[in-house]
């Protein structure tokens, strides 16, 4: 899962084997990588269906770009630099077809799940996880893949405007426009609900 | 509650700074530890901050499906189209173009028709417009199908495929062009 990790000899091998054209060998490149890059596509795009059209796209480019790869370098940020390329191109023939508002929009009141108050409760857990879950969706590309990278990929302010090629700024500042929007989002839902 | 909202805009700012570098409530500026114990509207705040930490989605999302499903389209990538053979794509879309136009016209014209000059040129120029579109179109779809893995961008170099089935290696089998 972690992206900046120094890549373990078996992956080395695996590179390897896939520049040496074993298709077996992508199979293990995607056991280590594929939770994290499906949850980095997810994030970009917002739906299942479409990480996993990028998920298969993007390994279909790493093949055709496998050889140019460094093997001193990390696999991890250059796959997933692939990832978001090819998530970020899908993004555009969605919007260039499909002309939708992908940016902020803020769900009423009554869309929310208004049961958030104690994260300590098993079943409290679960609906703010969906009403989490459906909030990301809400927020745009570029927030929702900067909270990923920031919160479950625990990535650095540096590590993700390297991977975003953003500025530093622009990352603390999506990071913070982003979770305050959850943050009053969900406080909406719970007013509501008084 | 509204104006107590905004309000503590600066009090909000300050608890989501402290959030993103890390912070606990303990080690939270004594003036906005004061502030969060007398706002439930901020401590809220802080705590649905929390919540979208934990929150974040945990269901599985790559599978052996999913797994399975890729490296197929890996494999049949392989028996796709290479681009060494773009430029015969190409050249037989433009033969099959000139064919289905040209000659249809050319025959009509020796058989049943009498041109004047202009008219000849006139619907030349038409049909030569035809064929450019025609080929542009070529190339947009080669194009599109480059960009969707359907031709194989590489050096031709084959790749070992353990999922071949006995009709995929006959198919290996045959000289490429």
């Amino acid at each position: 899962m972690p992206m900046a990790i120094e890549p373990a000899l078996d992956e080395r091998q695996l590179i390897l084997q896939l520049k040496q054209g074993q298709l077996d060998a992508a199979g293990g490149l995607m056991d280590l990588h594929g939770e994290s890059l499906m949850r980095y596509l997810h994030s970009i795009l917002g739906s299942r269906e479409a990480a996993e059209d990028a998920f298969q796209e993007s390994w279909i480019k790493v093949m055709g770009k496998i050889d140019r790869f460094d093997d001193q370098m990390s696999f991890a940020p250059w796959l997933f630099r692939i990832a978001r390329n090819v998530a970020y191109d899908a993004l555009r023939r969605k919007r260039r077809w499909w002309p939708i508002n992908t940016t902020r929009q803020t769900p009423k009141p009554n869309e929310l799940d208004t049961e958030v108050a104690d994260p300590t409760d098993f079943g409290h857990q679960v609906v703010a996880r969906e009403t989490i879950e459906r909030l990301l969706k809400s927020l745009s590309p570029d927030f929702r893949e900067v909270l990923f990278l920031r919160f479950f990929q625990d990535q650095s302010y540096e590590e993700i405007a390297e991977y975003c090629r953003l500025p530093l700024g622009t990352v603390k500042s999506r990071l913070k426009r982003g979770l305050d929007s959850l943050a009053k989002n969900l406080m909406k839902g719970d007013s509501h609900a008084q | 509650m509204l104006n107590k909202r905004t309000s503590c805009r600066k009090e909000q700012d300050g608890l989501l700074e402290s959030f993103l570098s890390g912070g606990e409530s303990a080690s939270l500026p004594a003036d906005l530890r004061i502030h969060l114990e007398g706002c439930a509207s901020c401590r809220q705040y802080w705590h649905n901050l929390a919540v979208v930490r934990s929150g974040y989605p945990q269901d599985p999302l790559y599978s052996p499906f999913l797994r399975a499903k890729t490296l197929r389209r890996l494999a049949n990538r392989d028996q796709a189209i290479r681009v060494e053979w773009l430029p015969l794509v190409v050249l037989a879309a433009v033969l099959s173009l000139s064919l289905s136009y040209v000659l249809p016209v050319w025959l009509l014209s020796r058989l049943f028709m009498q041109w004047t000059s202009s008219a000849a040129v006139a619907y030349g120029a038409a049909l030569g417009i035809m064929l450019v579109l025609g080929l542009l179109v070529t190339v947009a779809s080669a194009i599109s199908l480059i960009e969707r893995g359907y031709i194989h961008l590489s050096n031709g170099k084959g790749l070992s495929n353990p999922t071949e089935t006995p009709a995929m290696t006959m198919l290996n089998g045959f000289p490429s062009i």
